[in-house]
């Protein structure tokens, strides 16, 4: 519970931090996504059950600042965890490029959900139009967060995974 | 007689001497603009001495007082420093000040046009995701705020309002992908549906025989309910007409800059 909160608290920093802080000092379509990088995080340390349910308020707690329709981001957040889930017992935890490169590739299967999504349920005529110029900045800054942060979020990984077994 | 003289020596050898400085004087006081030898020769040569003189207090001075005599420097350079920083924070708080005025004159007289009770919103926030485009605003339900009031700005049309919570809502922006209001270009009175695409929008539904050009004026045509009519949405940017289809394909820029917003107008619904 203490954990969760934790993860909540932080993830309701990142939120905080994107929509108000980042806007300031960097362009729109240069702000890393700091949601999916704590998503990602969460996904590598915490067990399956409590962190789909961390992943579904998280992307609660999105929705409230993205995008017109609440709900879209509580229900895209536990389908992620639950891919990342699937082949993370397969991933080298030593690798120092691990981090950063599924940062990226998260962020590419996060939108790509997303969009996928709203083409089915919504009205959104083409998504992936207005996603696609932002993508590669976003990338690369998200990246870049990647890389700066890959040391920590690693040893608590190891730590996490050391605890599971 | 050489007693005598010998006697009052001297007084006469004092009384000569201040008659012949007397005598000097008297002469000298005809002649007052000319130097005499005497003076001339003293300047001489007390001119280098002088020199001299000076220049060493002056030098003992300066080091005295650039060197020496340091006490307040420190403690005056950190005053000074401080100054300094708050007065360029003050002008820079002025000149935010100077520019907000200017665009609460523009919105404001912009607000004088409009037939409906406005209430000015402060942007506070932006979308966390990449791909929709909504606003965070510092007016909410206790402003007297709902869902569906468009919100604008002195240049056209900017969104309407979609969450409303106390004191806080959040705007959909025109160029969100799944907004679309009813519009109207302003030359050819062409109406159709504006969409947004991230940036730009599309409009939708202008027939292919419309005779739309790059830079015609469109403007929102009050039949969706929520923009009044005659609200600036942008300009056409480019027309494209296939080789078939009913419709063709118009792209509009904006007339807001959305990467720019900080204060909005929300257009209240007016008084029964």
């Amino acid at each position: 519970m203490k954990r969760a909160i934790i993860w909540l608290f932080l993830g309701y920093v990142a939120l905080v931090s994107q929509v108000s802080l980042l806007p300031i000092v960097l362009p729109h379509e240069w702000r890393p996504d700091l949601l999916l990088i704590l998503l990602l995080t969460i996904g590598l340390v915490e067990p399956l059950v409590p962190g789909v349910f961390l992943a579904c308020l998280l992307g609660a707690l999105t929705d409230v600042y993205a995008g017109a329709t609440f709900g879209l981001y509580a229900f895209v957040n536990p389908l992620f965890y639950l891919l990342l889930r699937a082949f993370v017992g397969q991933l080298n935890y030593d690798s120092p490029m691990l981090f950063p490169i599924l940062c990226a590739l998260g962020l590419l299967l996060h939108n790509a959900l997303l969009v996928f999504c709203l083409l089915v349920f919504t009205d959104v005529v083409s998504p992936w139009q207005v996603v696609w110029p932002r993508l590669l900045p976003v990338l690369l800054s998200t990246f870049i967060v990647g890389v700066l942060l890959a040391s920590s979020v690693m040893a608590v990984a190891r730590g996490g995974r050391s605890d599971e077994a | 007689m050489r007693e005598l003289l010998k006697h009052y020596r001297m007084i006469l050898l004092i009384g000569s001497l201040l008659l012949s400085m007397l005598l000097l004087f008297s002469a000298n006081l005809r002649r007052q603009g000319a130097t005499s030898f005497f003076e001339r020769s003293v300047l001489a040569l007390s001119s280098p001495l002088l020199q001299g003189i000076d220049g060493a207090v002056d030098r003992v001075w300066q080091i005295w007082s650039d060197y020496l005599w340091l006490v307040d420097t420190r403690q005056e350079n950190r005053h000074l420093l401080e100054e300094t920083r708050q007065l360029r924070v003050r002008l820079q708080v002025h000149r935010e000040y100077r520019l907000e005025n200017e665009r609460l004159r523009r919105l404001l007289s912009f607000a004088q046009t409009i037939d409906r009770p406005v209430l000015p919103a402060q942007v506070i926030a932006e979308d966390v995701s990449t791909w929709a485009r909504t606003i965070l605003i510092d007016k909410g339900t206790a402003h007297g705020l709902k869902e569906g009031l468009p919100v604008v700005v002195a240049e056209g049309a900017v969104g309407q309002t979609i969450k409303c919570g106390p004191y806080q809502s959040r705007v959909l922006l025109i160029t969100d992908a799944s907004a679309a209001l009813a519009s109207l270009v302003q030359r050819t009175r062409t109406r159709g549906l504006s969409r947004g695409q991230g940036d730009q929008l599309q409009l939708e539904f202008a027939l292919r025989e419309e005779d739309l050009v790059a830079g015609d004026t469109v403007l929102t045509s009050g039949m969706g309910g929520v923009y009044p009519k005659g609200i600036v949405i942008g300009q056409v940017s480019n027309v494209e007409r296939g080789d078939f289809g009913l419709f063709q394909q118009v792209s509009i820029v904006p007339a807001a800059d959305f990467n720019r917003l900080e204060e909005v107008l929300i257009l209240l619904e007016a008084a029964p």
